[in-house]
């Protein structure tokens, strides 16, 4: 995966809290997905204006003792949310 | 023409018969969804017996649907066309694919797809002594306050799950058909759940606790413990008629999952289970 693209999410989603994790549902899509708390904190990070590289490095910066599984783990999640079409991956930052 | 009138969760369908016949398939299918006459049905099916007299139409709106003998597979014809018809006009709650039964006086739901083992799962459940609702589908309205509905139907039993049935069932004669309650084939049979649950009482109680189930061929059996948040995705991908409901049912789904104990249950076989599940049922008591 190319870290330097721009996670960006599917608009029109509805999203559940639960304690730290979050149920994620689109439904033109008519996908769920469930995010654990790490998934769930990469979620919140992907905001449409930062990187992967950037998210993970915001990670590693936050949870150092992790630091040898943040980018495996920030790779997973957004390959499992492109695979659900839940995410797009820009090659910058979109216009707004 | 007679007439045998479906009813679930307030929708009335009606079918049209002739013969003695139809009206003994009609009754071993939906013999605990038998309604009375309305004014109006939502949808009217009409069996009509062929020239050859072994075979019979099943014609809706002036369309050929189904044409044979009736048998396994024109039940399920017939359950596929009803459960569709239910499916595309529910607007006033979920309706999701599971099974039910009921355990120690408590709802167990069991949400699955198909292929997961959900209908060999409440099948085994009957067996331990579990009280047969539905292996097929539930309707759980919005309004909390109206009664779950169960889907009652007879158990429709996969050729490769029937050896499970007949362990369950401790009969030598179960797909004998002389007594014509019942329909069995190559392709699997179609069973009177009182064979298995002669106590059978209706409840309009919502489920109390989810199990959902995973088959996996040689899997140990795993019960592990499912959060919300995991709870209502795996309970949406259940949910068969999200796309009539505002915001697809998802906040339901979610008040749902808030409110009630889910579980996983991985297994390959039913080794285990009567204690595991005894453990689960004093934990979620």
């Amino acid at each position: 995966m190319n870290l330097n693209r721009v996670p960006v999410l599917e608009a029109d989603y509805y999203l559940e809290r639960f304690d730290d994790e979050i149920t994620v549902y689109h439904p033109t899509l008519t996908t769920a997905v469930y995010l654990n708390e790490t998934g769930a904190l990469i979620w919140e990070l992907c905001d449409g204006t930062r990187n992967i590289a950037e998210i993970i490095g915001l990670l590693e910066e936050a949870y150092p003792e992790n630091r040898d599984q943040i980018q495996s783990g920030v790779v997973d999640i957004i390959a499992q949310l492109v695979e659900k079409k839940i995410v797009t991956l820009a090659e910058q930052v979109p216009d707004v | 023409m007679s007439e045998f009138i479906v009813t679930f969760a307030g929708g009335d369908i009606c079918f049209q018969y002739q013969d003695e016949a139809a009206a003994s398939f009609l009754a071993l299918l939906f013999a605990d969804l038998h309604g009375t006459t309305a004014a109006e049905y939502e949808k009217v099916f009409v069996f009509v017996q062929t020239r050859d007299s072994e075979q019979y139409c099943l014609l809706c709106d002036g369309e050929e649907l189904f044409t044979g003998q009736l048998d396994v597979a024109f039940a399920a014809t017939v359950f596929d066309r009803v459960i569709f018809h239910f499916l595309d006009t529910k607007k006033g709650g979920l309706a999701i694919h599971a099974g039910a039964v009921i355990c120690q006086g408590k709802v167990v739901m069991l949400p699955g797809q198909s292929g997961f083992g959900k209908s060999s799962l409440t099948t085994w459940l009957i067996g331990y002594s579990c009280s047969y609702l539905t292996d097929e589908l539930v309707f759980l309205p919005e309004d909390n306050s109206q009664p779950a509905c169960y889907f009652t139907r007879p158990l429709c039993i996969k050729t490769g799950s029937l050896p499970v049935v007949e362990e369950i069932a401790d009969q030598d004669d179960l797909l004998d058909t002389s007594g014509h309650d019942r329909i069995a084939g190559s392709n699997g049979a179609v069973l009177p759940h009182r064979l298995f649950n002669p106590d059978y009482t209706p409840t309009p109680d919502p489920p109390e606790l989810f199990l959902f189930p995973a088959y996996q061929a040689g899997a140990s059996l795993v019960i592990e413990k499912v959060s919300s948040a995991r709870g209502v995705a795996l309970l949406m991908e259940c949910a068969v008629n999200a796309r009539n409901l505002s915001g697809h049912g998802f906040q339901q789904v979610a008040e749902i999952a808030r409110n009630t104990p889910m579980y996983r249950v991985v297994y390959g076989s039913f080794a285990g289970m009567d204690v595991a599940l005894a453990e689960l049922l004093e934990i979620t008591e």
